[in-house]
């Protein structure tokens, strides 16, 4: 640092900043120079510690008395209304309460059911059996997925916890297949803008009993322990390009953080 | 035993396990309490003011942004709270006269009569800077905490703190806060 450039405000804003602690041991050791050698500034430095020291004495003396029962009478929570829940369910409701996607859902039920039809038989106008590999996959492998763009597939591992988000999108819908597992317990966390997306499924896999998914407006959070397998699909309400947030927590630390961006 | 942190108690609360809001009244009711002490000078309003923060949190819970953290969330109503409060009713009216440092007395005396004074100083402050003291020193926010609660850009949060804190230490220089030290 060169203080004969900085102007006495920005030597103040230093001096604030070594006293909040906010500076590395170097940059203190020069401030620490600095004011050896400038007792003005020390007096000013000096003050301000003794400010903070009266701050904290203050905070010792913190009012600590309990306000529970008196904000829970308040409240009244047997005449509580419950909060509009924004994802999930709801969403998926008034998504289907339009006419328009109704119809365009019947339609692309048709068309898919007629393709279904003609795939079997194709089969047999081929005499051929149906392998097992034709006949694979559940409900979730006979979407589309496959035809989705691929938008990232993110990996994380270490030696206690691995997961594998697989991101494809098509124009309105954002399509995330989970593969997570832990020896303990971790948390993973998929945030976006409720502005951009809705949730509009999340299916449990293959998932224990001490695993959970839970669903909020603009979060969904994989509360995690053994090996499991989640789909999560997501609604683009504008059919813009959007980022999607991807952590991975152990023991409330961040460990992980990445995000991917969709209709790129 | 994990604790569970404060949106994933929200997210229960919304989720219709309404009682698990008072985990949240228990974490924050004391600093929260404390910084309307500071705020409106005045202990009964403080604790009408606190009350009324988690009233209107628990009623707009509904709406929390699970992009944001709780804390920052509460801390914003509670500035609000209290903000308008002070609009609404000058400061001083709930100040009692505070006598300047009495350094010749005892040294409990000489200390509380230090934070008389600091506490003084802080009221005489206009509410939106000593807001910002508050939760930077009697909350533990940071710059980027304060940002978050009170959605002012973090370089104005600075640029603001470093006048409120002028500002205080010159009026304590003024009161003879700094003599004998």
């Amino acid at each position: 640092m060169d203080f004969l450039k900085m102007t006495e405000k920005e030597i103040i804003g230093k001096i604030y900043r070594m006293l909040d602690g906010e500076l590395t041991a170097a940059e203190k050791r020069e401030i620490e120079d600095y004011l050896s050698d400038h007792p003005e500034s020390a007096r000013f430095s000096k003050e301000w510690e003794l400010i903070k020291n009266q701050m904290n004495k203050e905070q010792a003396d913190f009012v600590d008395i309990d306000l529970k029962q008196e904000i829970l009478q308040r409240i009244n929570m047997d005449t509580y209304k419950q909060p509009p829940e924004k994802a999930g369910l709801l969403l998926v409701q008034s998504f289907w309460s339009r006419p328009a996607v109704r119809f365009g859902f019947s339609f692309v039920l048709g068309v898919f059911v007629g393709i279904m039809i003609f795939s079997l038989f194709k089969v047999n106008f081929k005499g051929d059996d149906a392998s097992t590999k034709e006949m694979k996959g559940t409900f979730y492998d006979s979407r589309s997925f496959e035809n989705m763009k691929v938008a990232d597939v993110l990996q994380y591992e270490n030696p206690l916890a691995k997961a594998i988000f697989n991101v494809r999108y098509s124009t309105k819908i954002v399509e995330i297949r989970v593969d997570i597992s832990s020896n303990s317990q971790i948390k993973s966390t998929i945030q976006f803008d409720y502005n951009d997306f809705n949730v509009l499924n999340v299916h449990n896999i293959t998932v224990n009993d001490q695993s959970s998914a839970l669903v909020a407006a603009s979060l969904i959070q994989i509360n995690n322990v053994g090996d499991n397998k989640f789909i999560i699909q997501l609604y683009n309400k504008n059919n813009l390009s959007h980022n999607i947030d991807f952590k991975i927590y152990q023991n409330d630390s961040p460990v992980y953080h990445n995000s991917v961006q969709v209709n790129k | 035993m994990i604790t569970k942190d404060d949106n994933e108690v929200v997210y229960e609360v919304i989720h219709g396990n309404i009682s698990s809001f008072e985990v949240l009244i228990d974490r924050y009711q004391k600093t929260i309490l404390n910084m309307m002490i500071r705020m409106v000078g005045d202990f009964e309003t403080a604790k009408d003011l606190t009350q009324d923060v988690f009233v209107k949190a628990f009623e707009k819970m509904g709406g929390f942004d699970f992009r944001f953290r709780f804390f920052s969330w509460i801390y914003r109503i509670a500035v609000n709270e209290a903000i308008n409060w002070t609009r609404k009713k000058p400061m001083t009216e709930h100040l009692g006269n505070v006598d300047p440092v009495d350094t010749g007395g005892s040294e409990t005396i000489a200390a509380e009569a230090k934070s008389s004074l600091l506490r003084r100083e802080l009221h005489k402050m206009d509410a939106d800077y000593r807001v910002l003291v508050l939760l930077k020193y009697y909350c533990g926010l940071s710059y980027e905490e304060i940002t978050e609660a009170t959605h002012i850009p973090v370089k104005k949060v600075r640029s603001r703190l470093f006048i409120a804190r002028e500002q205080l230490r010159k009026g304590l220089i003024s009161n003879g806060f700094f003599e004998n030290d």
